[in-house]
């Protein structure tokens, strides 16, 4: 394998964008991220952005609070609190976007009877509709899934009822043919065909997922990562601030990673 | 690689490894008396696709038997009708007129008994070849430690026992219609309906996979019908071989291959009876004259 050009690995998949970098790639990921922290260091300890963001805005000191904050046991708490919302949000987008992603790409006509309108509330930022959100599900954590989950649920569907167009109707008629019935066709083909492009979809998810559930945990909710944000805000602990910041994205990193290691591992190639 | 290694011994009773049989006294015209049951009955079956002015004829009413335990081949042109006379029987589809009987009883839906083995294998290529051939013993309920056994015993059979965790794309095409045949296989059919199976491999592996199949066939005792449009395979595969004419498709003429095993592709009478299949297809030359011959 390690002779086999680099077309061919790619083929294989274990290329650019696997989950699980090149031994060579390791080292030059960790300068990326060395060099990433030194610009920023250096721009903020330099006062480069200007007098209101000092050292505290810096890497050095939001690591330093990174580190304070997970002793306390506070950082725990409110990943926890966060990450619980996220996967419930995603969980309810997965639960109705698959099942109606596998009908929409079934079915052509209610592909074109819906497609105008997925692709509209698709665009539709979900922090349009805080307002609605908490008329609806009032104040607390039932808004801030329901926008998790509406901003998810697109991706999902979508995704799915692609997955459902690279299903060979020649797999169908192999599986009708040992005297399989509907079941065994979705069980033994239709499930194991989509879940690649459904992990997919849920990757795609978990990123708006990620990018929607900090602000709507700004608003009428008193735990989560959005909420230590204004928080850090409110108490002029701008070290904090940068720690949050620094957690949700490492945080959200490696969800994703992980979601990469899921789909590579269902994934197949024709 | 591409040999079947444990293919069982050849039964010494089989009539067709009896040497030349003498015309009409072969296995095929003990058929023909009536002593072998007919398993297949086409009777007047056809089928139309679309109506009105777009209606096309695919297969006109056609009327064919074929005999338990022989090995049946179709040939014909490109878009004769042979694969929609093959989904008829195989209960993918109904005729329009006339009637299809297997085992005496009409066709109403797929059955395990009688499997179409598809020309593209129609690997579901998320499982590997082991896999593969579990499908059609899962779908039929069996346990899974017999599952496993039987498809193993399969894979060997076929000559793939090495690449049992192999991905359909990791597999060469002569690979993916052995896994698509064992898979058959395993379900135990009475019928093996097949569609051109070797009509996506090059001709080297092509000649190996028709040896392979005939092993198969002489040890296993199924039916095996066999659409293809190469005369030769036909030949050296078939019992008899039906000629089907051109849109509508309809069966011409059959042919009965009196032929001994192993056929020789090369002897007068292997090339005489190509000659009597291409007549039916009008494509052998006018012969001169005696006088003018030396």
């Amino acid at each position: 394998m390690s002779t086999a050009p680099v077309a061919a690995r790619r083929i294989a998949g274990r290329q650019w964008g696997s989950w699980k970098p090149r031994l060579g790639d390791v080292g030059l990921r960790l300068l990326g991220v060395l060099a990433f922290f030194s610009v920023w260091q250096a721009a903020t300890s330099a006062g480069l952005l200007g007098e209101a963001f000092g050292a505290d805005f810096g890497p050095v000191r939001g690591l330093r609070a990174l580190g304070r904050l997970t002793a306390s046991g506070v950082l725990v708490e409110q990943s926890s609190a966060s990450l619980g919302r996220l996967g419930l949000g995603l969980g309810i987008a997965v639960l109705i976007g698959a099942p109606l992603g596998v009908l929409v790409g079934y079915s052509r006509p209610l592909d074109a009877a819906t497609s105008v309108v997925f692709q509209f509330l698709r665009m539709t930022s979900p922090l349009a509709l805080v307002p609605v959100a908490l008329v609806a599900f009032g104040v607390g954590s039932r808004p801030v899934v329901f926008l998790v989950a509406f901003a998810a649920v697109w991706p999902v569907l979508l995704s799915t009822a692609h997955g459902v167009g690279r299903v060979s109707p020649i797999w169908k008629r192999v599986v009708r043919g040992f005297g399989g019935g509907d079941r065994a066709v979705v069980r033994k083909v239709i499930l194991p065909a989509t879940v690649p492009d459904l992990l997919q979809g849920v990757r795609l998810a978990l990123g708006v997922g990620w990018v929607v559930i900090v602000p709507a945990e700004m608003l009428g909710v008193d735990s989560g990562l959005g909420y230590q944000i204004l928080d850090a805000r409110d108490r002029f602990a701008y070290d904090e601030l940068v720690a949050t910041i620094l957690a949700i994205g490492l945080l959200g990193y490696l969800t994703d990673l992980a979601l990469r290691w899921l789909k590579e591992r269902y994934s197949w190639s024709a | 690689m591409e040999r079947v290694n444990g293919a069982p011994e050849r039964d010494g009773s089989d009539p067709r490894t009896s040497g030349p049989a003498p015309g009409g006294t072969g296995q095929a015209g003990v058929r023909r008396a009536g002593l072998v049951d007919e398993i297949i009955v086409v009777d007047g079956a056809g089928r139309t696709f679309g109506r009105g002015n777009t209606a096309v004829e695919a297969l006109a009413a056609t009327t064919l038997e074929v005999y338990e335990g022989e090995f049946f081949c179709l040939v014909g042109p490109s878009g004769c009708g042979k694969s929609t006379l093959l989904n008829l029987v195989a209960g993918f589809d109904r005729p329009d007129r006339g009637r299809v009987l297997v085992q005496g009883r009409p066709v109403t839906g797929p059955d395990p008994r009688r499997l179409l083995v598809f020309q593209d294998y129609g690997l579901l290529p998320w499982r590997s070849a082991i896999g593969n051939v579990e499908l059609g013993l899962e779908i039929m309920g069996i346990p899974r430690e017999e599952r496993r056994s039987r498809a193993r015993a399969l894979l060997e059979r076929v000559g793939l026992s090495v690449f049992e965790d192999k991905k359909p794309h990791e597999l060469s095409g002569g690979m993916r219609q052995r896994v698509n045949i064992a898979r058959s296989l395993a379900v135990d059919p009475d019928i093996l309906l097949m569609d051109e199976p070797f009509g996506a491999v090059d001709a080297l592996t092509r000649m190996g996979l028709q040896a392979d199949l005939l092993e198969l066939h002489r040890a296993g005792g199924k039916t095996v019908v066999l659409v293809t449009h190469d005369i030769e395979e036909a030949i050296y595969l078939g019992d008899r071989v039906a000629v089907m004419s051109e849109r509508p498709g309809a069966v011409r003429a059959t042919v009965n291959v009196d032929l001994t095993w192993p056929r020789d592709r090369t002897s007068a009478e292997f090339t005489h009876l190509r000659e009597v299949i291409l007549e039916h297809f009008r494509l052998v030359p006018e012969r001169r004259a005696p006088e003018y011959s030396i």
